[in-house]
């Protein structure tokens, strides 16, 4: 059966490895674009956040090159992602699009679900490929996690504008090349190597962002505009705070210790945010509070508009940045794609940075010598 | 002492309860105002830009009552309240959002309800909250007391159902509903016009259960679940479905979306009404009248084949 996933940033490198290792032929959907927008928005039920809109074109277009079967994830609650899946079935179905839609549900669901679901993918090469491809999904997910760590260290201090993306597209499609987890481990260094190379070695340090929220629109590009692209062209470091493979750590094999890792960050948030709020939503303030005291210049909150657990996020993290010192820029994004508001709040954004490094500079240099 | 409990989100399903237990632990109870259009400004200026209307109406309600002097507000973390069901993330974080945008706030009880496991927790929660004011006998006593005063209203009997008028459906949050301000008063209007109303709350919530669409995953929000069982149990009793939203309800977004494919296949009339900071009713009423005059025309005229072109010509 030739099977797709829907896109979430550069993810599918992975999904394709392990849908391949276990003897499937992928379609992936072509990148995310406007098409794939406008496609998904007609078909969407219309307050619906923007990640569901996106699949639902992802999916039509993969449909359109001959995908038979599509894999998505579930969830059993509170953030609308769990029951995305049963409601794409019913937009396919009334579209008469005779796909199967295989959802792997958490094993809360029903473990006899899941097995049958997992078994179904496991059918062509039996359930050792499942072990195989799950090793070389996670090692090429590694890979891409640090090639695009590499590169949001490296664009503020490119030596050339624009040429770091476009090594990191070269290196992506090698790691997609890839067939063997020691061929992988070579090309990564390599890669990485390649990446580091284009920086140039000054002694100024740009200046330092977390980027926090939601996980799907910081993850896909097409979603956030090339966020991370932008601010390093400003000259800011972007270090990303959400990854694939923390969620699938926490939320799959550190699943029976959820309530302790809850606690845990419920302590990081000092008293602001005391429960878990389903998605990133407390993840989001943890980290803004452990970034602010780990001296960050900013923090850039993104989230997809009508997103539950992050308007949560969003509301205490106002009294968060007050309480904190530490500015926040909140983005809110949705089906508009005009980019020039955008990238002008970024930039209005990085200058009230600069402003701000800089006058704690002089204020320390005034205090140093006693004036 | 007096307790504040804003007119808002659970009050609607939970006051019974409330009152009997803060009443028996000796609390003066202080209620904010109905929903007005003073609390709406106060409650879209404190709260986020992205919340849900109920949620603003919320941050509204907790300042009328910082206002009146209270010396607690209940602001309950209401985690579930069925088991393995969620009511929606927002209601996890209310007391947070609360806390950091309205200001002066007197102190704020927080209870955890979370009936996810089981009920026991939901009693330590109300227990480790009332032995801050009272003895232990007083509080389980109390307890005791408010689980049958809800019971009582949960049990409230099914309104009689007159021959000869439409019959309609009405799906929402309760706190939706019953909110005469925030619907523009389409209910209490509809009550005084006669026709036969089904909102979700007039059956027992056991029965729901029994009218899940099997074909369905399990629906893990309490309302939605409500909402898509009731639509399911009441799809042959009914003329037709109002359905009341909120903007952007995060929840409503997925369930009115399954709910109208629901009626489109049954063929059952549908009016999805979208509520939000406006309070232009002629729009809204030009609306409901419209889908009425449409219901009881097709009472009259509709035959089960295709009545396209017919009527016109019948007239």
């Amino acid at each position: 059966m030739k099977l797709t996933v829907p896109h979430m940033g550069n993810c599918y490198i992975a999904f394709e490895a392990l849908l391949q290792e276990m003897g499937h032929e992928v379609i992936l959907p072509p990148t995310c674009s406007k098409k794939t927008l406008s496609l998904g928005t007609k078909y969407s039920p219309e307050t619906i956040c923007l990640p569901m809109k996106i699949n639902v074109g992802n999916y039509i277009e993969a449909i359109q090159l001959g995908a038979e079967g599509i894999v998505m994830i579930g969830g059993s609650g509170p953030c609308r992602l769990g029951y995305f899946a049963q409601v794409q079935k019913e937009i396919l179905k009334d579209l008469g699009l005779d796909v199967e839609l295989i959802v792997l549900e958490p094993a809360r669901e029903g473990l006899k679900n899941l097995k049958d679901q997992i078994l179904r993918l496991a059918q062509p090469k039996g359930i050792g490929s499942l072990w195989r491809g799950l090793r070389l999904a996670w090692e090429k997910q590694k890979a891409v996690e640090l090639l695009e760590n590499a590169a949001c260290y490296v664009r503020p201090r490119e030596k050339q504008l624009g040429i770091t993306s476009r090594v990191l597209q070269a290196s992506l499609a090698n790691i997609r090349q890839a067939n063997s987890i020691a061929s992988l481990r070579r090309i990564c260094r390599e890669e990485q190597a390649r990446i580091l190379d284009l920086a140039n070695h000054s002694p100024v340090q740009p200046l330092k962002v977390g980027l926090i929220g939601e996980i799907y629109t910081i993850l896909e590009s097409f979603t956030n505009l090339n966020l991370e692209e932008r601010l390093g062209h400003l000259g800011v470091q972007v270090t990303r705070e959400v990854s694939v493979l923390r969620w699938v750590r926490d939320h799959i094999f550190l699943s029976p210790f959820a309530s302790y890792r809850i606690k845990r960050l419920v302590k990081q948030t000092d008293g602001y945010l005391n429960s878990w709020v389903g998605g990133h939503g407390l993840e989001s303030v943890a980290s803004t509070i452990q970034l602010a005291k780990a001296d960050y210049n900013g923090i850039v909150h993104i989230m997809p508009f009508t997103c539950m657990p992050e308007i949560i996020a969003q509301s205490v993290l106002t009294k968060v940045s007050a309480d904190l010192q530490i500015p926040i820029l909140f983005l809110i994004v949705d089906e508009h794609t005009g980019e020039a508001g955008y990238q002008t709040r970024l930039e209005a954004f990085v200058d009230l940075l600069q402003r701000k490094q800089k006058e704690f500079q002089h204020e320390k240099a005034t205090s140093l010598f006693g004036c | 002492m007096k307790i504040g409990i804003p007119r808002a989100l659970y009050y609607y399903e939970h006051y019974p309860f409330w009152e009997t237990y803060f009443h028996k632990l000796g609390f003066e109870i202080v209620l904010s105002r109905k929903t007005n259009k003073e609390i709406m400004d106060w409650g879209v200026f404190y709260a986020v830009d992205g919340a849900c209307l109920p949620v603003k109406i919320y941050h509204g309600h907790v300042y009328d009552l910082v206002q009146k002097n209270v010396d607690y507000i209940f602001i309950p973390r209401i985690i579930s309240v069925v088991q393995r069901e969620y009511i929606c993330p927002k209601f996890m974080g209310l007391p947070d959002m609360i806390c950091s945008s309205v200001p002066n706030l007197p102190t704020v009880l927080v209870p955890v309800i979370d009936a996810r496991r089981n009920g026991w927790k939901v009693f330590q929660a109300y227990f480790a909250l009332g032995r801050k004011f009272a003895s232990p006998a007083k509080v389980v006593q109390a307890y005791y007391r408010a689980c049958k005063a809800l019971q009582m209203k949960q049990n409230s009997p099914i309104i009689s159902v007159k021959p000869n008028r439409l019959t309609l459906g009405i799906l929402g949050h309760e706190y939706l509903i019953y909110d005469d301000y925030l619907t523009m008063g389409i209910v209490s209007r509809l009550k005084a016009g006669g026709y036969n109303l089904y909102t979700l709350d007039s059956f027992d919530s056991n029965l729901l259960k029994h009218f899940r669409e099997p074909s369905f995953k399990r629906m893990f929000w309490t309302s939605g679940r409500k909402i898509i069982n009731g639509t399911n149990y009441l799809k042959e009793q009914v003329d037709g479905f109002i359905s009341l939203v909120a903007f952007s309800c995060g929840t409503d977004s997925l369930v009115c979306d399954l709910v109208e494919r629901f009626c489109q296949r049954n063929q059952i009339p549908h009016l999805l009404l979208n509520l939000d900071e406006h309070t232009g009713q002629a729009g809204i009423f030009t609306r409901l009248e419209a889908f009425l005059d449409m219901l009881e025309r097709r009472a009259v005229h509709e035959v089960n084949c295709s009545s396209h072109g017919e009527l016109l010509h019948s007239l």
